[in-house]
């Protein structure tokens, strides 16, 4: 195992009404290692926020002690704290006039002096910050006039900029188009992988996180925090736990959340990838429990995209020409 | 660039200042007078170094100082339309002066506005009282609330308070009083004799000083505070200092010139559009230059030949400052 870059011992998180406890979790083991991306998973209102804040330090925690590179973090001043752990959060900026180079300078102030001036170093590892998310090119531009997905990347460059073992980040991935969550989630993987740093993330993509991260942190109100590999979640049927509602499940074999199927008949199908993976599908999502083991009826065999066989109990044959008529025959016929 | 044109804005003006005004004095003249040089013109040497010069200088160092207020202001509550007058400090200014110049007189029988240099030291001293008093509920309602928000609320609430307290004091009090508190009110630059200066001018002048050593957290602090805390910011504290700094560049100002609307919020709005900039280590210098140079405008302006007298320099910052907020508003991509 890598070294230990953050640490929580018995950890409470949540809030205080009337200096009263309010507790959304209790008695949290949790560790960050060096070069591993960890995400937080769970639904809203489980407490992922709450316990990116506590860990950054913005919210009190309620009982328990962070340690951040071996020591203490109520121990350690603003300063140090600042060249430990750097975050990316979900607040709007607007700053008027300014440049997305500003902004990634920002994350040099911890290092400056009282008028901030930067020197040759600072420089360099803004730029560095820069090249590394892929946005040097956009250095001069207004940070009002970049969409979301970029702003995002800005936001990391400052983090990164920061250099800091310990990076977290609350829904990086929030609010981008899907090409960009994948964008993102790479740099944030890269980011871990090449320069060892330690990174914690929140998120709902949980297909995309099954398949980044190291770890996994399972989090939901009244149930206790789970934390593993993403495989170890899935077989043991954590994730399921977590995630199961009575229209969707997460399914162990094709790494996806699926709909439950609603009027529950059996149909085999057969045939050639990748044509059984989106006929499977097509079925499912009318209802159908497909099954590809066994032989009986009803059936359906694909051999190609326009050449679709079904076959019923009474031993009558249809062929369809794509899947889309061989949904709408099976819909009028259930 | 724009620092170099904006430096020489507020020496020009500074000199305009001094040249004009119901009586017209020439620019050597006025460079005579100020280099202690002999003109044989003693009515002028009066007007330059008794009247006009300290009037200059209010201008320049008050609005200075109303700018410097109004930017902490904008950057602590990270909002468009904030100024040194939303945390209600000059309004209390404004109650302190009422309760002297309504009350007491009516109650000594001698009206305060009409009583010379003692009633002028009077209203200061309680215009400073009152803005003191308010900075320190500020300060106590600071302790209770970690929301700026909520701060503003209750900053702009205690200005509503304040403002119909001075209407029931005005209600019941005599014309003769009812006028010098409208004056007072007005605001002017030219309050300020030649012994009170120095005082004033150097308060305030370490107070900028202070402010420069915000500079910093101020940056970190547009980012919001979780942010600035995160970048090794001590919020807590900056917060504090902010509203501490503002808070008595606003009280000393409002003291000695009576409420300047305005200059505070449309200063720093001007110098962003002309710096093309929200750094402070350029603004905070920028601001400076500015808020100078405007109020020695609008110092100019209301003392135009023909207008001397009857032009409250309020009514100049209010005429120029409304359309610069109604334009940035407009102009702010986004919402305000």
């Amino acid at each position: 195992m890598n070294n230990t870059t953050l640490q929580t011992r018995n950890l409470a998180i949540g809030h205080r009404a009337n200096k009263q406890p309010q507790y959304l979790q209790r008695g949290l083991h949790l560790a960050l290692h060096e070069g591993e991306l960890n995400c937080i998973l769970g639904p809203n209102g489980a407490g992922k926020s709450t316990l990116i804040k506590t860990l950054a330090g913005f919210v009190e925690a309620l009982e328990g002690e962070i340690y951040l590179m071996g020591a203490p973090r109520t121990e350690r001043s603003f300063k140090k704290l600042s060249h430990l752990m750097s975050v990316v959060l979900t607040d709007r900026i607007q700053i008027p006039h300014s440049r997305v180079l500003d902004i990634v300078g920002m994350g040099r102030y911890p290092y400056t002096s009282i008028i901030g001036r930067f020197d040759q170093h600072d420089r360099k590892i803004v730029v560095q910050a820069l090249k590394r998310v892929g946005i040097e090119e956009m250095k001069h531009r207004f940070f009002d006039e970049l969409s979301d997905g970029e702003k995002q990347k800005v936001m990391i460059a400052k983090a990164l900029a920061q250099d800091t073992p310990v990076i977290i980040l609350d829904e990086p991935t929030a609010f981008l188009d899907f090409p960009s969550k994948i964008e993102v989630m790479q740099i944030l993987l890269g980011l871990a992988k090449d320069t060892g740093k330690s990174v914690l993330m929140s998120t709902h993509d949980v297909e995309l996180a099954l398949q980044v991260a190291d770890q996994i942190w399972l989090m939901d109100k009244g149930k206790e925090l789970h934390t593993g590999s993403p495989e170890d979640l899935v077989l043991n049927n954590v994730l399921n736990y977590f995630f199961e509602k009575d229209y969707i499940y997460f399914d162990k074999y094709t790494g996806t959340f699926l709909l439950k199927t609603r009027n529950g008949s059996e149909i085999y199908t057969d045939g050639p990838q990748p044509y059984l993976f989106w006929l499977n599908k097509a079925l499912s999502r009318i209802g159908f429990n497909t099954t590809e083991k066994g032989v009986g009826e009803p059936r359906v065999v694909i051999k190609a995209k326009d050449d679709i066989l079904l076959l019923l109990p009474d031993k009558t044959q249809t062929k369809f020409t794509s899947i889309e008529s061989l949904i709408s025959f099976l819909k009028n016929e259930v | 660039m724009w620092m170099a044109i904006l430096m020489v804005g507020v020496v020009f003006l500074f000199l305009l200042n001094l040249t004009t005004g119901s009586v017209s004095i020439p620019f050597q003249g006025v460079g005579k007078i100020l280099l202690g040089w002999e003109t044989g013109m003693s009515t002028w040497e009066n007007i330059v170094i008794k009247s006009r010069l300290p009037q200059a200088i209010t201008a320049l160092i008050a609005g200075s100082a109303l700018a410097v207020s109004g930017l902490q202001m904008q950057t602590l509550f990270r909002n468009p339309l904030a100024g040194p007058a939303v945390l209600g400090i000059s309004s209390g200014a404004s109650l302190g002066v009422a309760l002297v110049l309504l009350i007491v007189s009516s109650i000594s029988g001698i009206a305060m506005g009409a009583s010379g240099a003692l009633g002028d030291v009077g209203v200061t001293i309680a215009a400073f009282l009152g803005a003191l008093g308010v900075l320190a509920l500020i300060m106590l309602a600071a302790r209770y609330t970690s929301s700026n928000t909520v701060l503003l609320i209750i900053g702009i609430m205690i200005g509503y308070a304040s403002s119909s307290l001075v209407g029931i004091l005005k209600f019941y009090s005599t014309a003769a009083d009812l006028k010098s508190y409208v004056i007072w009110g007005l605001g002017s630059f030219s309050n300020l004799t030649l012994p009170e200066l120095p005082f004033f001018a150097v308060t305030l002048v370490l107070l900028m000083l202070v402010s420069l050593f915000l500079i910093k957290p101020m940056n970190l602090y547009m980012l919001g505070e979780n942010y600035a805390q995160n970048l090794g910011a001590n919020v807590k504290m900056i917060r504090v200092l902010m509203i501490l700094a503002s808070g008595f560049l606003v009280a000393i100002t409002t003291a000695f010139t009576g409420p300047i609307a305005f200059l505070g919020l449309a200063v720093p709005h001007i110098t962003r559009n002309l710096l093309m900039s929200s750094d402070n280590r350029l603004l905070l210098p920028g601001v400076i230059l500015t808020g100078a140079a405007v109020a020695l405008l609008c110092n100019f302006i209301a003392r135009l030949p023909g207008f001397e007298g009857a032009l409250p320099i309020n009514s100049v910052t209010s005429i120029i400052g409304a359309p610069i907020v109604i334009w940035v508003i407009l102009k702010q991509k986004g919402g305000v």
